[in-house]
């Protein structure tokens, strides 16, 4: 099973795993969940669409990330798990 | 100067770091991050390096094995590599957080291994009482906004810390005794217009004009400085003179320790190597013996046209160089140590206070070789020494001027 991971568990970043599933899955844990778990849910569906990616297990380790900072280490680890041999 | 960079750069500046974090925990039980907590993207701020170096500074030595310094696109940081456990050193950490003035703009991390310990509640943010991830989250406030309220809070509180060094500087060369003729707490020495009080004062009157000169060395250019400084320190002058009913207690201070204090505030508000004051004060005033051709006619004027003694001005403009080396007797703030550090001064110093209350130039010089053969002398010689310069009315303003100086080098970390 391929695997990207991409980011860090610091204040304001996030840790996205992303690993190759029969389904697409996506698991938020974040300090703000209470407040923007939809929201976060919402950035990380986009740029699965935009990405054309399905068939995905998405962990966000979030400590306080804005959405850009998600959509960006979401994308690197999906970079990085494409090129996981 | 500082540099945007790219949020991409900035992102993987922030990965490397953990992988840099992991490598070290491979030879350490605890690995400690010190960074600092501003917003924005331009992270190589004057003031991330000024409070990165602080915090650092704070954590307790027997924590820290293995010190690292990184300066990258996502700012300055330290780390340490600890063999500590990781629960106690956060608890020790948090503390700091919380209850140092400026605690709340660094992030002092600690990873385990496994994780990076987070505290139970997460913190506020800085302008108002909410979690500060959601004022994040939600853009409540501008970065601007955010930066300055960082800027000045660490400015105010770094001129509380110059405005104590520089009273403790000046206490402890008022509080000492004996001292050949000046004042101090016990005598008037060999002036019959002053006393203790008088001269504390003064003090009390021109600390905070020196600490405002220390704030324009932090906010301003080099070639700026000196111009903006004189214009408070005359200021300070007037304002002292009506606290002493005229009597000049410290206008030499106000000149020199000004130099040096808003040098200070500029070498370390641009962390410059602290060795580097020097070369600043002496760039400071590399115009100053201009003053000789200009001024009105002063006891300093008359020195330096009869026998060539520049006094105050001679030392700053060559860069301080009899404190710098007075700074070698001053091995502690010991009566004894700041005793020779005096004499060490007197010796040395072409000092104009002292001038005048000479009989003449060989008298003067005489003066000077007495107190340089008695560098090593017995306390009675020292005693001695002061009942001859009371007796003849000698002082020596202008040494203990730069015993003052000598000490606020020491303070704020010289040797």
């Amino acid at each position: 099973m391929r695997v990207g991971v991409a980011g860090s568990k610091e204040s304001n970043d996030c840790l996205v795993t992303v690993k190759e599933s029969n389904e697409t899955k996506i698991v938020i844990e974040s300090v703000v969940a209470a407040f923007f778990y939809d929201q976060i849910k919402a950035t990380v569906e986009e740029t699965l669409k935009e990405m054309e990616i399905e068939n995905v297990s998405v962990t966000v380790e979030d400590k306080g990330a804005l959405d850009y900072t998600i959509k960006s280490r979401l994308i690197s680890a999906i970079k990085r798990m494409t090129l996981d041999v | 100067m500082e540099t945007i960079v790219k949020f991409e750069n900035i992102l993987a500046a922030r990965e490397e770091r953990y992988q840099k974090m992991q490598f070290l925990k491979t030879g350490y039980k605890t690995v400690i991050t010190v960074k600092t907590n501003v917003p924005g993207i331009i992270k190589n701020l004057k003031l991330s390096y000024t409070l990165t170096k602080l915090f650092k500074n704070l954590i307790p030595k027997m924590y820290i094995a293995k010190l690292l310094f990184f300066d990258t696109l996502d700012g300055p940081y330290y780390l340490i590599g600890s063999n500590y456990d990781a629960d106690g050193i956060k608890n020790a950490l948090m503390s700091i957080e919380d209850e140092h003035f400026l605690g709340r703009f660094i992030d002092l991390d600690v990873y385990d291994g496994k994780k990076t310990l987070s505290r139970q509640v997460p913190r506020n943010c800085y302008l108002c009482d909410n979690v500060a991830f959601n004022c994040i989250r939600e853009k409540r406030h501008s970065i601007e906004e955010l930066i300055s309220f960082v800027e000045n809070k660490t400015l105010l509180y770094f001129e509380q810390e110059v405005s104590r060094i520089i009273d403790d500087s000046i206490l402890l060369e008022l509080n000492l005794h004996p001292k050949f003729g000046l004042v101090t707490p016990n005598t008037k020495g060999s002036h019959k217009d002053m006393n203790y009080k008088l001269m504390t004062r003064a003090k009390n009157t021109i600390l905070p004009y020196l600490v405002q000169m220390f704030t324009v060395g932090w906010k301003s250019k080099l070639n700026d400085v000196f111009l903006k400084i004189r214009i408070i320190g005359l200021e300070a002058e007037k304002e002292m003179f009506k606290v002493t009913n005229n009597i000049n207690a410290y206008k030499g201070l106000i000149f020199n320790l000004g130099i040096l204090v808003s040098a200070y505030g500029y070498v370390f508000r641009n962390h410059h190597d602290i060795e580097n004051i020097y070369d600043v004060v002496k760039s400071m005033s590399v115009d100053i013996l201009k003053d000789f051709d200009t001024s009105n006619k002063t006891f300093g004027y008359f020195a330096y046209e009869q026998y060539n003694i520049l006094g105050a001005r001679g030392e700053v403009h060559k860069g301080i160089p009899n404190v710098k080396k007075a700074l070698s007797y001053l091995k502690s703030f010991s009566q004894e140590s700041r005793t020779r550090t005096l004499m060490y001064l007197i010796s040395v110093t072409e000092d104009t206070v002292l001038l005048k209350r000479s009989k003449d130039i060989d008298h003067y010089l005489e003066i000077k070789k007495m107190f340089k053969d008695n560098l090593n002398g017995s306390p009675e010689d020292i005693i001695n020494l002061d009942k001859y310069c009371i007796k003849n009315n000698l002082s020596f303003g202008g040494s203990a001027d730069l015993l003052i100086l000598t000490i606020f080098l020491k303070k704020i970390g010289l040797n």
